[in-house]
């Protein structure tokens, strides 16, 4: 009810305004001259109170106006592990050719803290501008995307005007890869090669596969690509392989779910560091093997779903 | 030469202290001087900041000097002066955005602590310059990239900031309520020199030295006399010791507060001990200002006197005329010296015994004009009037009026010493004139019975004429006089305005603000019905201010105007623009469309690309080919013509 209630009246777009700390001092620092005038009977102490109340003002004005017209649209979220950056990309548009200055983007969320996001600019020429901002992921999981804040204190700091958006759509945190467990290899799979590929010395096109996202740019066969302009990969790079089976290892440390899982992404993690096939066993069935970024996204994914103790 | 934020602070303080250095406290702007010094020594060395010790020395240094200074914390300025040595300490403690932000409200602080001692303009414009200062300094913390890049441009912001609160200000200014908190102060001199209640050789000509301005008067009714008739009374003295004179107790009288006719209108600059100089002759004195009035008393011989040194810039009026009070017939207390005569003075004397007083005082005049006295601020050394009289000869105003008043008394004959000021620097406007320390002066007046009044006589203008006609400033300086008449005329023009706008605050209290309001029909308005129309006003010139800020269009190069133009077209032609479209794909959007939009498009499209990201040049002709380009779209249909 009370999100509801927050949503109606903290519409999205609306611009709200506040002073800052350092409005309200200033703000107390006019008063007390104009209460000082009173007392000493002295217009020019007046004046300066007056002025700096004025100037309140006016600032009040600038600064709302400053985010006026200025609108920020959600692009792409990063998926990231437990504890790591996350990064966030919004486009800032606004309609008119107007200078805006000092905007800066976070979220507004406790738990989903910014810890990098830089003050922007926009000229009256600019339209549109792409920004970044990173935030530290909190928890593992599947959570919806955190509220996010553009706001500015432009052009004294005296005021923080501020519009909220609430992005639509979820974000995956993966457990922190942590964990010294040893997972050995599968002995029999060593050397095992995809079907279709051909284990051919290297130099001829016939070694090379069509590139798939995830490959490491160390795979990548660059000289045919600077050839050609095509993107291939080369099939036997990494040598000796490896085959992981990752087992479910919350079923064996149910006391230490969080960081049973932890242990599991850490192996994850290593075996696409080994370019190694690997393959994760979960509650619901096997994630079949695989190798590269891709398949250690599915399988992360996987692990950050998980339900059980924490 | 970039400057952080702490060097931009170090400047501003600095900039802060300078009227500290001229009105005071000038000890503590020195030792802030000492503090920012030493900042400065860290900053430009890169040394680490002292450690906490040192900052509590500092404070202790800050509590121990005020205590010395004043032997108390209370008061404005010991309140001023720990301002002051505030900001020195502050500056050690800058760590983050909110500290440098908390020094700036410092510095307007101290700005505030110097008006409570000078509402000049010349305060008035240094408020202005520092409240934009300040506010630049406000800037370039909130904007730190930018203040690194044009200090020009984050001037001009904070003064077109400035200028934008203007309206506000001045709304506020005539309408916002006047209101009294009660807690008047009613503090010390500021310790200038001035007119006393004892005269003795030396205490004027000290005072003769000073160019400080002490008054200013405006004859608002009639024609300001000449230079050498204007005599502004401050102290009677009637105690007699030869040439040393003092005043009486008395008994002073309460100053009644119905307004005189207003023909002389005088600002009297504070602190200049404590009487309010009228022009002899008047009859009365009016001073609106209700709250100082209790303190003034007005006493024999047309004196008005303070309880306590002012604290800040009075205004007042003065009657012109004669005082009917002053033909009472004077007591014995005008004849009585405490030394008798010396028997050469006696000597001296007897040729005027049993004259006529009108008699007796000419013939003493043209004693001192013929007897070989000279006026000088520098007279041989002998403190008697028989030295003066019959040995030295020399001698200024103080002399002059305390011999002639004595050897009047030894005739007989009522006098008295009158100490105040003569003449004064007329300005370009005909009926203004600045009367200053140098201007400071002592005459004589005795008791004519036949008349049954007072005379004024000045036996220095016997002497030296010169000095009445010129000033003394300029009798002094003959050398100077030629090119520093005009100089003394320019500065009484600058007193003037300043008198103005000094006179303008002074004057601008509840009382006429009413008057002020009611020329706007705003009969008795009451408080409440005061702050509900300046909150309308906030609120309408907000509303204005607003607006024009939204309507104020930002330049655009001529090329991203065309650009914007030529998509408006292809959005016409319901093309949707997605957010990363660069112009090719806008172009092969219209492409889609057909050739026959395509081919007019790209022929606009295409020179704007090469200007955009080709940096290439077009000529102004080809400018307005292509202005043309994109206009003869409009005229495209979607439809592809039929052959």
């Amino acid at each position: 009810m009370w999100r509801d209630l927050e949503r109606r009246i903290l519409r999205e777009n609306n611009i709200f305004i506040l002073p800052s700390y350092r409005g309200f001092l200033f703000l107390g620092l006019a008063m007390v001259m104009i209460i000082v005038a009173a007392t000493y009977n002295n217009n020019l102490i007046f004046i300066l109170g007056a002025f700096l109340f004025s100037t309140f003002v006016v600032v009040l004005l600038q600064t709302h106006y400053n985010l006026k017209g200025v609108r920020l649209r959600f692009v792409s979220i990063e998926e990231g592990f437990e504890g790591g950056e996350l990064f966030m990309a919004f486009d800032l548009t606004q309609k008119r050719a107007r200078f805006k200055a000092g905007l800066e983007v976070r979220t507004r969320s406790k738990t989903w803290k910014t810890i990098g996001s830089e003050k922007q600019t926009m000229l009256p020429t600019e339209q549109a501008k792409p920004v970044r901002i990173s935030v530290r992921a909190f928890k593992r999981g599947v959570h919806p995307l955190p509220q996010v804040i553009l706001e500015t204190f432009y052009p004294l700091g005296l005021f923080r005007a501020w519009k909220i958006y609430r992005p639509q759509g979820e974000v995956t945190v993966y457990p922190r890869a942590e964990g010294d467990l040893e997972l050995t290899p599968q002995p029999e799979t060593a050397g095992v090669r995809e079907e279709g590929y051909k284990p051919a010395p290297e130099g001829d096109l016939g070694e090379l596969r069509g590139y798939r996202q995830g490959d490491s740019f160390h795979q990548v066969a660059w000289k045919h690509f600077a050839r050609t302009g095509k993107m291939h990969s080369r099939a036997n790079w990494g040598g000796e392989e490896r085959h992981y089976a990752i087992p479910w290892l919350p079923a064996q440390r149910p006391q230490d779910f969080e960081e049973a899982l932890r242990q599991m992404s850490a192996w994850i993690e290593r075996a696409v560091r080994e370019q190694a096939r690997f393959e994760m066993s979960t509650p619901h069935g096997r994630i079949g093997a695989g190798r590269g970024t891709d398949h250690a996204r599915q399988c992360l994914r996987a692990l950050a779903r998980a339900q059980g103790q924490s | 030469m970039t400057l952080n934020p702490t060097r931009r602070l170090l400047l501003l303080v600095l900039f802060n202290l300078i009227p500290g250095f001229i009105l005071g406290p000038v000890w503590a702007a020195l030792l802030c001087t000492l503090f920012l010094a030493y900042r400065a020594w860290i900053e430009f060395s890169d040394l680490p900041m002292p450690p906490k010790p040192v900052l509590w020395v500092m404070q202790f240094v800050v509590i121990a000097s005020v205590w010395y200074n004043y032997r108390t914390f209370m008061g404005d300025q010991p309140a001023g002066s720990i301002l002051i040595l505030l900001l020195g300490v502050k500056i050690f403690e800058t760590w983050i955005k909110g500290d440098f932000f908390f020094s700036g409200l410092l510095c307007l602080l101290v700005l505030m602590s110097y008006m409570l001692n000078t509402q000049s303009l010349a305060m008035t414009a240094f408020l202005l310059i520092d409240v934009t200062l300040v506010l630049s300094y406000f800037y370039t913390l909130e904007n730190e990239a930018s203040a690194k890049v044009n200090w020009k441009q984050i001037l001009w912001k904070a003064s077109s900031l400035v200028l934008k609160a203007s309206p506000i200000l001045i709304l506020m200014f005539f309408v916002f309520p006047r209101f009294s908190t009660g807690l008047g102060t009613a503090n010390s001199s500021v310790g200038k020199m001035g007119i006393s209640d004892q005269m003795r050789p030396g205490a004027i000509s000290q005072l003769m030295a000073s160019d400080e301005l002490v008054f200013r008067a405006t004859f608002l009714k009639g024609e300001m006399p000449s230079s050498n008739g204007l005599y502004w009374r401050g102290a009677v003295l009637d105690i007699s010791d030869g040439l040393n004179w003092s005043r009486s107790p008395g008994i002073a009288r309460r100053v009644p507060g119905r307004p005189v006719s207003q023909d002389v209108e005088v600002y009297l600059e504070p602190g200049f001990e404590r009487f309010l100089f009228v022009l002899d002759p008047s009859k009365g004195l009016f001073f609106p200002n209700e709250a100082s009035v209790a303190g003034i008393g007005e006493r024999e011989g047309g004196i008005y006197q303070m309880q306590q040194p002012m604290r800040q810039r009075e205004r007042y009026f003065i009657e012109r005329g004669e005082d009917a009070e002053e033909h009472a017939v004077p007591s014995a207390l005008f004849v009585r010296m405490k030394y008798d005569a010396s028997p050469r003075m006696n000597q001296f004397l007897s040729a005027y015994r049993g004259k006529a007083p009108n008699q007796a005082v000419q013939q003493i005049l043209d004693h001192f004009r013929t007897g070989g006295y000279v006026y000088t601020l520098q007279p041989p050394a002998g403190a008697g009037i028989d030295d003066f009289m019959f040995k030295n000869r020399a001698g200024f105003c103080e002399h002059y009026a305390g011999a002639l008043a004595s050897m009047l008394r030894y005739l007989k004959i009522p006098a008295r010493v009158v100490v105040g000021f003569q003449g004064g620097t007329p300005s370009f406007l005909e009926n203004f004139i600045s009367v200053r320390g140098h201007d400071a002066h002592a005459w004589v007046e005795y008791y004519d019975a036949g008349a049954g009044r007072w005379r004024r006589i000045d036996p220095t203008a016997q002497v030296a004429p010169a000095r009445l006609a010129l000033g003394s400033e300029n009798y002094l300086n003959p050398a100077k006089s030629s090119w520093m008449t005009g100089y003394f005329r320019v500065r009484a023009f600058f007193d003037e305005v300043d008198s103005q706008w000094t006179g303008f605050l002074l004057r601008y209290d509840l009382t006429q603000q009413k008057e002020f309001l009611q020329r706007f029909g705003m009969e008795s308005v009451p408080y409440h019905a005061l702050i509900a129309f300046l909150i309308l006003g906030l609120v309408l010139f907000a509303a204005v201010l607003y607006f024009f800020e939204a309507r104020k269009r930002q330049p655009l190069p001529w090329d991203e105007k065309l650009y914007r133009r030529l998509l408006k077209q292809a959005e016409g032609w319901g093309i949707a623009r997605a957010p990363g479209d660069g112009p090719l794909t806008i172009n092969a959007k219209v492409a889609a469309l057909g050739a026959h939009l395509q081919g007019p498009f790209a022929e606009a499209l295409e020179p704007l690309i090469l200007v955009r990201f080709g940096g290439r040049e077009l000529s102004k002709e080809m400018q307005t080919t292509l202005r043309q380009r994109v206009k003869a779209l409009r005229k495209l249909s979607i439809k592809p013509p039929v052959h």
